[in-house]
């Protein structure tokens, strides 16, 4: 599903975020990137989006080569890969269900769809009660569910989390792992950076751990360190 | 897809909104410039009517006696197109050149309502020969050839059939050259402020961008086309634009009705624009503020274009 290949990235100011970093990723599968802030984690993610692109190696998403994906081919990579957020990333003046259905909306899917699966995707998170709640009314665990209602309303075959627990205390976010757990097992690929030990811990998946741009180490059902 | 045009309505609706007053600059600038540019349109066609009126657009006009026949003009026309310094000539009848000064008066009922054209007893205006020369310099060979000969008293007489030879070389190339001094001039101006508009256009977009920069971020990751996003925005510099063009046509009938209409009770002796000439520059208006708002869309989202 995911495939990195001898993939190294230099800024433009010189510094190498990733240097001959090479991973596989079936699909299915549920990995953690750790490592410390500055390891290269959001680089990573930044690159499977191509919203940067490598200096040197390739990068396969989804069986596409994302250095021949032209540019105006893009968003169409990018519907089959939802993205949630440290900060959530939701607009605080629609409601839960627009920001929902802004992500099905802004793709030309129609209105018929959008009233069908937005309310199924915010009753698969949790979020049944609250469709007309703004995102100030709700707690961080809520709108980080509404972000991934979001990502995943449009059945993406990735689903690539930056942190997204960074901002929450440690109940809700096992309450997150949970929902990104439940994501996974009906087939999503899930790739989560992140720091939160206990977290990468608790879960007991496959952990890749990055270290100045180098992996460190690729361990199935591991820990955090 | 109903929905979709309807979503894109929205956003441009709100953008605007949200933009007021950069919005309303930016469309105050359109207008004036799209004025500026109308405004140039109507004076060359002023400048044309009275061409026309007072040369009919021609170097030479050879007019003709009530008297001379169908034979007397062949022979003339004859005469003139043998000449190498003449280019072409053109025969106007009693009757067409009585039209054509209905045409150029039509808004001058005072003017035209004792000539009757159909009548040739009340139709004081001569027929005659047209004339445009390849080489203006040789003016003289004409009056030559229909017998012209300037008397002492300066009176003209000449040939058969042939009351005047009337020499519009000079008017002809001075009111040319005012036309074109004035509608270049008041253009150059148009060009500046359509560039000014175009700015002010393209900033406002950039400013709606910026002020929207979370949304669009959204958009981007979940995989929105550069169109989807950038479409609302286009149809914002387009309405900006054309609110602008629709204010300055309004603001050329106004100047029609105010200036020139007042004008024609005090000069009868000059044919004005009517409220047709406005409508037919209007689309000229209309295509300058597309332009405007493509341009201005292009540079203003230059730096958005890349995924």
């Amino acid at each position: 599903m995911i495939s990195l290949q001898a993939v190294t990235k230099v800024y433009r100011n010189g510094v190498t975020a990733l240097e001959d970093v090479s991973v596989e990723v079936e699909k299915g599968e549920f990995i953690f990137v750790v490592g410390q802030s500055g390891s290269g984690k959001s680089t990573l993610i930044r690159l499977l989006l191509k919203e940067e692109e490598a200096t040197k190696g390739s990068v396969y998403v989804a069986g596409k080569n994302l250095a021949k994906i032209t540019s105006w081919k893009v968003p169409y990579l990018r519907r089959n890969i939802g993205t949630v957020f440290q900060d959530y990333k939701l607009l605080t003046d629609k409601t839960v269900f627009e920001n929902v259905a802004f992500g099905l909306e802004v793709i030309g899917k129609q209105k018929h769809i959008i009233d069908q699966r937005v309310p199924e995707m915010l009753e698969y998170v949790g979020l049944g009660d609250k469709l007309n709640s703004y995102p100030d009314e709700l707690s961080g665990g809520e709108q980080q569910r509404v972000s991934i209602a979001r990502a995943c309303v449009n059945r993406p075959l990735v689903l690539l989390a930056d942190e997204p627990t960074g901002n929450l205390d440690p109940n809700t976010s096992v309450d997150i792992m949970r929902l990104l757990d439940k994501v996974n097992r009906i087939g999503t690929t899930v790739v989560m950076a992140t720091h939160d030990q206990a977290i990468v811990d608790a879960m007991r998946k496959r952990v890749v751990e990055l270290d100045k741009g180098h992996v460190i180490r690729d361990q199935a059902r591991g820990v955090y360190s | 897809m109903a929905r979709g045009v309807q979503n894109y309505f929205r956003e441009t609706a709100s953008g605007l909104r949200r933009n007021g007053i950069v919005a309303f600059a930016a469309m105050s600038t359109a207008f004036i410039a799209l004025f500026l540019f109308g405004l140039a349109l109507l004076i060359a066609r002023e400048f044309n009517l009275v061409i026309d009126a007072l040369t009919g657009n021609v170097q030479v006009g050879v007019y003709l006696t009530d008297s001379a026949n169908a034979d007397t003009v062949a022979l003339l026309t004859a005469k003139l197109e043998a000449l190498p310094a003449v280019g072409d000539v053109r025969y106007e009848s009693k009757a067409d050149a009585c039209v054509r000064f209905h045409e150029l008066f039509a808004n001058q009922p005072i003017f035209i309502e004792n000539i009757n054209c159909e009548d040739p007893q009340s139709n004081p205006l001569p027929a005659s020969l047209r004339v445009n020369l390849e080489d203006p310099s040789q003016f003289e060979q004409i009056a030559v050839a229909m017998g012209c000969s300037v008397d002492a008293q300066g009176k003209q007489a000449c040939g058969p059939g042939v009351d005047t030879v009337q020499d519009y070389r000079d008017l002809l190339s001075r009111l040319v050259a005012i036309t074109r001094v004035l509608s270049i001039g008041i253009l150059s101006v148009a060009v500046i402020m359509l560039a000014s508009a175009v700015a002010l256009i393209a900033n406002t977009l950039r400013m709606g961008m910026f002020a929207r920069r979370k949304e669009i971020g959204i958009m981007r990751l979940v995989g929105a086309t550069n169109w989807r996003i950038r479409v609302p925005f286009l149809i914002e510099g387009l309405v900006e634009s054309l609110l602008g063009a629709a204010a300055a046509i309004s603001a050329l009938f106004l100047v029609k009705v105010i200036f020139i209409d007042r004008l024609r009770d005090e000069i009868k002796f000059f044919p004005l624009i009517k409220n047709q000439d406005v409508l037919a520059i209007s689309p000229w208006i209309l295509i300058a503020a597309t332009v405007i708002a493509v341009i201005a869309g292009t540079i203003g989202m230059r730096r958005f274009l890349d995924v």
